[in-house]
């Protein structure tokens, strides 16, 4: 383990029983994320990508291995940690400014949490909206909310569980430029899931592939281009290609020439 | 006012006396019916007479004497049953090992209909009060309790996930959360739980007690006063009616920003 990982995850597995069977999802699995870093975790469905993010959080338990934040095994949520899932998981009956200060710590006092609320609020570009219901907000807003949310925490490790899956084309280009000035911005260590190889390029420093049935990492791949990054650049192409050779491995070329 | 707004009067018109033609009707051939004697006016009196009764009962206070009487023991036997309801039903909703305890119990008693019980609980606790507000309990308790156990159930679980990684509080998940989200289901039991012990207040009353408009339709029954009889039979029914009514209206009006932030 190096000395400046936040998260490292050793010889991690897990399997599921299903019925009689047990499957394995994850096979000894092993990485560490440093300080500041932004990882992405790329792989078809069923790798075990969202099954490797439960089990950070604690809502999963680990088969056999170690997870530790911050040098600290993991054996319940902590406060140094905390998820944005796929939908935006807020309060129906709770208005945008509640929904933030809803999930704050008791010590906070309530002006604390209010002037908190009104910064991340500011953060994600949702000012003039902390009176609105979620139902009152688009998707898009939505998942601002649920960002704003998690940073209001302020989590020194923050896991993103495919976050921008559901939203238009518009709104996730948008949503991930938004993402990545907030990383800049909060020094805040992210971690992320998606299926979206474009997404992970554009926005991590290394992108782990990982492979299903069971789980394994096929490739760590270091992203050093300068932001902010063109999608159409040679350079993003290359990682890219490179990216779908790990994935597809089986496959021939010209499927993956297909896919570019 | 303009076109479709006027159509739509017209309409609302047409609907309100299509529905009051056949009741009309009925009340028409009634009153012609005993007046030609071939209804017996003594079994079923005509329809003025029954509004004479009501006129007589206002006036001389025995309607208001009997009607104060169910409505305390009403509110007193729903009460106890929403606070028993409600926190069984949370309780059950919440742990599946509560609710495996005390289902089997429940679902043998529940569809025991509480007339069924009246001569027990009067052989228990004797004729009185105590019985009388028992009663209502019962009649009341089952929507109460399965109407908050279901809602306490469908709680969103990805809500429950997230709680349980932002480390809120296991009052906080309760109170804050479940309670909320199970809001409307609960009402919708308090609800039936009215209904159920306005029913069973009238047959309590028929059975056990000496006072009360149950008590007062079966006095009038062995005087053989059959207008006054029929004419708290039907202020029963109104009375049910509005309160169901009224408790609805109340019930949107409480949950009415829970249920607009649903999708």
């Amino acid at each position: 383990m190096s000395d400046n990982a936040i998260l490292s995850v050793r010889q991690l597995k897990k399997d599921f029983k299903i019925g009689q069977n047990t499957v394995e999802v994850l096979d000894g699995i092993s990485f560490d994320v440093r300080r500041g870093e932004f990882i992405s975790i790329v792989g078809e469905s069923g790798c075990g990508k969202s099954t490797l993010l439960k089990m950070i959080t604690a809502l999963e338990n680990v088969t056999a291995g170690e997870i530790l934040i911050d040098g600290e095994a993991v054996t319940g949520p902590t406060e140094k940690c905390t998820m944005i899932f796929q939908e935006p998981r807020l309060f129906p009956w709770l208005n945008v400014e509640k929904n933030i200060t809803f999930t704050l710590s008791p010590k906070i006092s309530k002006q604390e949490k209010k002037e908190l609320a009104k910064k991340y609020i500011e953060l994600v570009g949702l000012g003039g909206f902390e009176k609105a219901l979620p139902s009152q907000l688009s998707g898009g807003m939505q998942q601002r909310v649920s960002i704003a949310r998690a940073l209001a925490t302020s989590p020194e490790l923050l896991l993103l569980d495919e976050p921008f899956g559901a939203l238009d084309a518009f709104t996730r280009i948008n949503l991930q430029d938004e993402t990545l000035k907030i990383h800049q911005k909060q020094k805040a260590t992210m971690l992320l899931v998606t299926h979206d190889i474009d997404e992970a390029i554009y926005l991590s420093d290394r992108i782990i592939v990982l492979s299903a049935k069971p789980g394994h990492i096929k490739a760590d791949i270091k992203v050093s281009l300068p932001r902010p990054r063109k999608r159409s650049d040679l350079e993003f192409l290359q990682i890219r290609r490179q990216v779908m050779l790990e994935l597809f491995e089986n496959s021939s070329g010209q499927d993956i020439e297909y896919y570019i | 006012m303009n076109n479709t707004e006027s159509r739509g009067a017209a309409v609302r018109i047409k609907n309100f006396i299509l529905a009051l033609i056949l009741p009309a009707a009925l009340l028409f051939l009634w009153e012609r019916g005993v007046k030609n004697g071939s209804i017996n006016g003594n079994v079923i009196p005509a329809p003025s007479k029954l509004l004479d009764t009501f006129i007589k009962l206002v006036k001389n206070g025995k309607l208001a004497e009997g009607l104060t009487i169910s409505f305390q023991r009403v509110i007193e036997g729903f009460l106890i049953a929403a606070v028993i309801g409600i926190v069984l039903g949370f309780l059950m909703g919440l742990f599946a090992s509560f609710n495996r305890l005390l289902s089997s119990v429940v679902n043998i008693l529940r569809p025991i209909p509480v007339v069924a019980l009246i001569p027990i609980i009067i052989i228990i606790l004797g004729v009185g009060e105590p019985a009388n507000v028992s009663i209502i309990v019962i009649g009341a308790l089952w929507p109460i309790l399965l109407n908050t156990t279901a809602g306490v159930m469908s709680t969103d679980k990805k809500l429950l996930e997230l709680a349980y990684v932002y480390r809120l509080s296991k009052p906080k998940q309760y109170f804050q959360i479940v309670l909320p989200s199970a809001l409307y289901s609960i009402l919708t039991g308090l609800r039936l739980g009215v209904s159920g012990a306005w029913m069973s207040v009238v047959a309590a009353e028929m059975i056990g007690a000496t006072s009360g408009i149950g008590y007062l339709i079966m006095f009038s029954k062995s005087l053989a006063q059959a207008a006054n009889m029929y004419v708290l039979v039907l202020v029963v029914g109104i009375i049910g009616y509005l309160i169901d009514k009224i408790l609805l209206i109340l019930q949107n009006k409480i949950s009415g920003r829970f249920v607009s932030g649903r999708r």
